[in-house]
């Protein structure tokens, strides 16, 4: 049996196991599919430690902190014990930030990824490192029987999303990706305008590109600094199964970006959040867009993106005021969001005249929760699907690999999302994986 | 440029392919080689030149690659199979395998990881070889890769040790996944074997390894199931909630789980939520009893009931409407959420049969929940309900039909305001239906010109080509942000920490508007019309009106704010046989939403039939001009100067007073200089004699006696600026012809460079005329010419439709004059005409003299004066 020591004191008995005892005292809280307040029901919004999701960070940086201080720290229904960081700058800080909040010392900081792991009495894991990381951490953790939050893009190879799907399936583990606009009202009031037809027959979507960078990225090292003591900041953990290369203190802050082996390129940065928004929208979770037409731009800015089924998703860097866009056009109308709106804008007013009544429709309908960190929390508790899950996290990763391969390759692509190979086209097909380092391996 | 300059001369030294190799992906074979082969080539080009030959390397690059497993250097090694990986030549198994026999330690589990990689039959003998190897890391990849091969004698072999370590059970549940693909049967006899030998299986693998033999063992698996659901250990319990949602679909598994919600009441509500999500309606009944049953906790049977109504099974209604009226605020809102949510025919009828009960409070919760719904079916018994005897019950009803009403509801609303036109209800009813038949009209928007930033600091941002990139991408709404100062994807504040504004002028469908929103307020450009279905049967209704019941339609009609709403209230201000009607018009005007009454209350501050109305007027008539920023600041300040006579009290000489002040501080402009100190020619030059001072203005004059012969310019001495504004008023006769010279070359002869051109008639205002390209900045148009003389020209308005509408023939206009780098762009009374970037430095300086033109022509006069210039960097 899992070995777990419980608050309690008694050997065996897991965690989540105090869930019992409270749903029939009637204050379970946490199993609603919609949101009943702890404080309704007798709790004045406590939850109880023994029923709390123990969490640990792995590569917690400005955005992963964020994550922490905005949706984990003040969610009692979390706890956060640990973080585990190749920085020790990062430690410090996530360690201060948490023990402040908590009012104790408790949180415990660690280098190696697989000591924290190790813990038995870690639920849940969050990583925020960049684009490099986050599959292997997510692998390992759910092969330790950790539930996962990631954060995007999620993978860097199709191969490694494919391992992501089959890890979290086998393994019973709950995965959640940081593509946050899924679980925004603003965003999923327009998905829903586009499943419940209200469109007319949607033949086009526009997912919005980061209007700087490039497809083709940096391959050249950078000048060789003296390597720091692993205790400030461990290089070889730091690059993981990516190809070695000389420290220099930039990868480090930001200068990941832009390198080859440690970046999913320009079309990665925003389009693992708005090709998702896409594909859910369309109903392609576990699919694909089957062309990639070369583009002869560096950002491969105007990329028409056909599924299967005729609907083209076309990547752009204009038409929006805010970040993050998605555009979907059907015969009967269009809805357009963005980071900031204050409401989507869309072609008639009248589309929105139900606002909260769409929203809810989709809350009873799909069990997922507005917020991101708490359709995971649900999940995690229910061993529900989350709304970011493997799947589409995988796929609509997938479709930002393949148009990165068709601009490096500088020509148009055929994709079988089914076998999940380019159609005659055995060069292309070699860039689906990339070897990891000795030692790092994932299954 | 800068790039190709390091290409050649990279490849002229021959000393290295870098720049070669960064250029996009080298995809020659021969040359690749050459590179890892070379002494005297750097680490970081090898690696790059091993991760290209992946790409594009065939049987030819195996061995140059394969010398270099047994680098010493783990990065060259690492990129050799990082390339190798990728050759799907067969070949390379064969390279691995030997290599496998000759390597030890790291550069060993390299090669045993890619053999896993690759998948390939042929390495099973030497993985198989290595599990036991001393060497724990090389073991552990064997194994590894072991498992990823999934072949019948890697599972043999693996299946062997199971007990020995947990890394063999990592593996052999890998290739049970793999198996589970295609043959369960034989993935349930591994998960079997697993479960059998968990001494040395990590806990998640022993849980895993339960939920794979659940998910692939038919009966037995659902056996198992119904153990491990109701175990003590809390991470079986997950795993088997897992595996509701996993398992193959089929009604038998389903009635095995949904029959767990009776016996094991700990999981009630996480097992509902798990067998809703599951999508199999078998679960119907065992969730419907537990719904209904009054000894289990409320949130229970309300996650029974939510469940219920995710399948979109109507068994879930009778709990919901049950738990929907319980005291428990949280539960019965809860409850009526999952009402609201519930999709389809029974749930409506179920609310409609509310809304018909003889309970009061009960009919009132059904109006509710229908609203919630928003049922269009529900519109009937609201009709119903708009003569119901209970007042709550009316009033809730008729703010239903306005919620949900159609146009076809209209009568019925007019009947309500007919009877009881006191009703605030019924007003608003009407008046939020009409929002629902009002339409943003269709039409062609072009922007003149959008600035956004704090004002009173002139902190701004022209931000026109944003907006209209909006617009063109379907917008018809602008929210007023500092996105829209984006520029390579960031946004930018033109003024951090001030209250900031957006001003726009645009065209929409030929009518010029103009409009001032605030930060995070937005724009609708087109406005709104209210369609004839709902505006007709309101007209007419007023129209046969009188006294209260008239006055409530007017609110109505009024509500929108639109033009038409405008019109009905002009024409009710002006009439006098009905006093109330007037007074309500006249309220209307002054505090109508947008500076379009501005005239309207302008006069009423005068002339309305009392000192309140009077009052009420001149306030609405200031606040309307605080709004009108197309009126020119002075005509503004003139115009409050005007209205001190229209006040009655000592209050509103004291608000006219502060306003009168605020708009005199908004005209004192800084950082501007004077250019003409408005009594002498000081810093002023040449001109031929043509130009002199006169009651403040500077001027220029030729008669048929002195005719002006010859082009002539007056120079400005002070500075020959090459960053600036210019801002300057001119009046021209309508023969007249001048300019003003920007950046000018040659103190002697000013034609020369870019000039802001003007003419009495007005046919040449607004153009950046140029000596050798005439008028090559036209107005209405964004010009841009490249460094090779290319141009391209962006139209934004019509050149002769802009001129009329910016230019006052006969009187004092004001030019605005940027000029930053090489763009250069004009405006005529505060309107944008022309911009125009020219990227040849022969064209357009970076600096130069500023000066006057008069041009030879018939007799003319040409008035300047408030000239001021500001530079900047």
């Amino acid at each position: 049996m899992r070995d777990r020591q419980s608050k309690s004191g008694r050997q065996g008995i897991g965690r989540r196991q105090f869930l019992r005892g409270m749903a029939q005292a009637g204050v379970a809280a946490v199993a609603m599919p919609t949101l009943v307040p702890g404080s309704a029901l007798g709790l004045n919004g406590a939850v109880a430690p023994s029923e709390r999701i123990v969490m640990a960070g792995i590569g917690l940086g400005g955005r992963g902190m964020g994550d922490l201080r905005s949706w984990i720290l003040p969610d009692a229904q979390a706890q956060f014990v640990a973080i585990c960081d190749v920085r020790r700058d990062r430690r410090d800080t996530v360690k201060a930030m948490t023990d402040k909040h908590y009012g104790n010392q408790d949180c415990k900081t660690y280098i190696e990824m697989m000591d924290v792991l190790a813990r038995p009495d870690i639920d849940a894991i969050i990583t925020a490192t960049s684009d490099r990381l986050h599959a292997t951490i997510s692998i390992r953790a759910m092969r330790a029987g950790k539930d996962v939050f990631t954060e995007k893009p999620a993978t860097m190879t199709i191969a490694e999303g494919q391992v992501v799907v089959r890890t979290a399936r086998e393994y019973g583990r709950v995965y959640q990706a940081g593509m946050q606009r899924l679980s925004e009202a603003n965003f999923i009031v327009c998905n829903e305008l586009l499943r419940l037809g209200r469109l007319g027959e949607v033949k086009t979507v526009y997912a919005h590109l980061a209007p700087w960078g490039n497809v083709n990225m940096n391959r050249e090292w950078l000048p060789e600094q003296p390597l720091p003591d692993p205790q400030e900041l461990d290089w070889d953990r730091w690059l993981g199964p990516c190809p070695w290369r000389p420290y220099n203190k930039s990868y480090v802050h930001g200068g990941w970006h832009h390198q080859h082996d440690f970046y999913t390129s320009v079309i990665g940065e925003w389009g693992s959040h708005t090709f998702a928004q896409c594909h859910d929208a369309l109903g392609m979770q576990d699919t694909s867009p089957i062309r990639y037409p070369y583009v002869p731009t560096p950002t491969a800015d105007g990329m028409e993106m056909p599924f299967a089924n005729g609907v083209t998703m076309i990547q752009k860097q204009e038409g929006w005021r805010g970040t993050c866009g998605i555009r979907y056009v059907g015969s009967e109308g269009w809805c357009a969001c963005a980071d900031g709106y204050a409401r989507p804008e869309v072609s008639n007013p009248a589309m929105l005249a139900d606002y909260n009544k769409i929203l809810q429709d989709y809350l009873t309908r799909t069990g997922h929760l507005v917020g991101h960190m708490k359709d995971f929390f649900a999940s995690v508790k229910n061993r529900t699907i989350t709304v970011a899950n493997p799947t589409l996290t995988h796929r609509s990763m997938s479709t930002v690999h393949c148009a990165n391969i068709a601009q490096w390759l500088k020509r148009d692509l055929t994709w079988d999302p089914v076998k999940e190979e380019f159609v005659n086209d055995e060069q292309a097909n070699r860039l689906r994986s990339r070897a990891a380092r000795e030692g790092w391996q994932i299954c | 440029m800068k790039k190709n300059v390091l290409l050649f001369l990279a490849l002229a030294a021959g000393l290295t392919v870098r720049a070669e190799l960064d250029q996009a992906i080298l995809m020659d074979e021969a040359k690749l080689i050459e590179v890892i082969q070379k002494a005297d080539t750097t680490d970081n080009d090898k690696v790059t030149a091993c991760q290209n030959l992946g790409w594009c390397g065939t049987k030819t690059a195996i061995a140059p690659l394969a010398a270099l497993l047994s680098s010493d250097k783990a990065h060259l090694r690492h990129a050799v199979r990082y390339g190798l990986e990728m050759i799907s030549d067969p070949a390379v198994e064969t390279t691995l395998c030997e290599a496998a026999g000759k390597l030890s330690g790291p550069a060993l589990v390299g090669v045993l990881q890619s053999m896993g990689n690759r998948g390939n039959a042929q390495s099973v003998t030497v993985l198989i070889s290595r599990m036991t190897d001393t060497d724990k890391a090389v073991a552990a990849a064997a194994v590894q890769s072991l498992g990823k091969l999934a072949t019948p004698e890697a599972m043999a072999a693996l299946k062997a040790k199971l007990n020995t370590s947990p890394d063999v059970a990592v593996a052999y549940l890998n290739g049970a996944g793999k198996l589970a693909c295609t043959d369960a049967a034989r993935a349930a006899a591994c998960y079997a074997d697993l479960r059998s030998a968990t001494s040395a299986a990590s806990p998640a693998v022993r849980d895993a390894a339960l939920r794979g033999a659940i998910v692939t063992g038919g009966d037995a698996g659902l056996a198992l199931w119904q153990e491990a659901i109701g175990a003590t250990n809390s991470d079986t319990v997950d795993a088997a909630l897992r595996a509701v949602l996993d398992t193959p679909k089929g009604a038998k598994a389903t009635q095995t789980f949904a029959a767990a919600l009776a016996k094991h009441t700990a999981v009630q509500t996480r097992l509902a939520k798990v067998l809703s999500l599951r999508g199999d309606k078998a679960a119907v009944p065992a969730l419907a009893a537990l719904a209904k049953d009054e000894k289990v906790p409320l949130v229970n049977r309300l996650a029974a009931a939510a469940a219920l109504a995710t399948l979109d099974d109507p068994a879930a209604l009778p709990p919901l409407m049950a738990l929907a009226k319980n005291a428990d605020d949280a539960i019965a809102n809860a409850a009526k959420n999952e009402i609201m949510g519930f999709a389809g025919k029974a749930a409506d009828d179920a609310v409609l049969g509310m809304m018909a009960d003889g309970d009061a409070a009960t009919r009132l919760a059904g109006i509710d929940m229908a609203m919630r719904r928003r049922m269009a079916v529900a519109v009937p018994a609201l009709v119903k309900l708009t003569t119901d005897g209970d007042a709550k019950v009316l009033d809730a009803a008729v703010r239903g039909l306005g919620d949900l009403g159609s146009d076809k509801e209209i009568p019925v609303l007019l009947t309500v305001i007919k009877k009881t036109p006191q009703s605030e209800t019924a007003i608003r009813a009407l008046s939020s239906l009409c929002t629902r038949y009002a339409r943003p009209r269709a039409g062609k928007t072009v922007i003149h010109s959008a600035v956004y930033g704090s004002f009173e600091n002139e902190l701004v941002k022209d931000v026109t080509d944003n907006v209209q990139k909006l617009v063109d991408a379907g917008s018809i709404t602008i929210q007023s942000s500092g996105r829209l100062c984006k520029r390579d994807g960031f946004s930018e504040d033109p003024a951090p920490g001030k209250v900031k504004t957006l001003r726009m002028v645009y065209t929409f469908d030929g009518v010029e508007k103009s409009v001032q929103v605030r930060e995070n307020d937005s724009v609708h450009l087109s406005g709104v019309t209210l369609l004839p279905s709902a505006m007709t049967p309101i007209q007419a209704a007023y129209d046969s009106a009188a006294g209260a019941e008239k006055l409530a339609l007017f609110q109505v009609l009024t509500s929108l704010g639109n033009d038409q709403g405008l019109a009905v209230a002009r024409a009710a201000s002006k009439q006098t046989a009905d006093a109330p009607l007037r007074e309500a018009a006249i309220r209307a005007l002054a505090d109508w939403r947008t500076p379009d009454a501005l005239e309207d209350a302008a006069n009423f501050a005068q002339n309305a039939p009392s000192d309140r109305l009077k009052i009420l007027a001149l306030r609405g008539f200031v606040r309307q001009l605080e709004q009108s920023f197309t009126i020119p600041l002075k005509t503004q300040l003139a115009r409050l100067e005007q209205a001190q006579v229209w006040t009655l009290r000592d209050e509103d000489k004291a608000l006219l007073a502060a306003s009168i002040k605020a708009t005199q501080g908004l005209m004192a402009e800084k950082g501007f200089t004077p250019m003409f100190d408005g009594v002498s020619l000081k810093n002023w030059k040449g001109g031929d004699g043509w130009w002199e001072v006169k009651d403040g203005i500077l001027q220029a004059q030729s008669s048929t006696e002195k005719p002006c012969k010859k082009n002539s310019h007056l120079i400005y001495t002070a500075s020959q600026p090459a960053n600036f504004e210019l801002r300057a008023e001119f009046k021209l006769s309508p023969t007249a012809n001048s300019g003003i010279q920007l950046r000018a070359l040659d103190q002697e002869f000013g034609d020369s460079g870019y000039q802001a051109d003007m003419d009495g008639g007005g046919n040449y205002v607004g153009f950046l005329y140029h000596p050798k390209q005439h008028l090559v900045g036209e107005r209405g148009a964004k010009v841009t010419i490249a460094a090779d003389g290319k141009k391209t020209v962006d139209r934004f308005a019509d050149a002769k439709e802009l001129g009329n509408r910016v230019f006052k023939r006969d009187d004092w206009n004001e030019y605005t004059i940027i000029a930053k780098g090489p763009t250069m762009t004009l405006f005529v009374n505060g309107i944008k005409t022309c911009e125009l970037t020219d990227h040849r430095p022969a064209m357009m300086p970076t600096k130069g003299f500023i000066t006057l033109q008069m041009h030879a022509g018939p007799p003319m006069k040409i008035q300047y004066r408030n000239l001021r210039i500001k530079e900047f960097k």
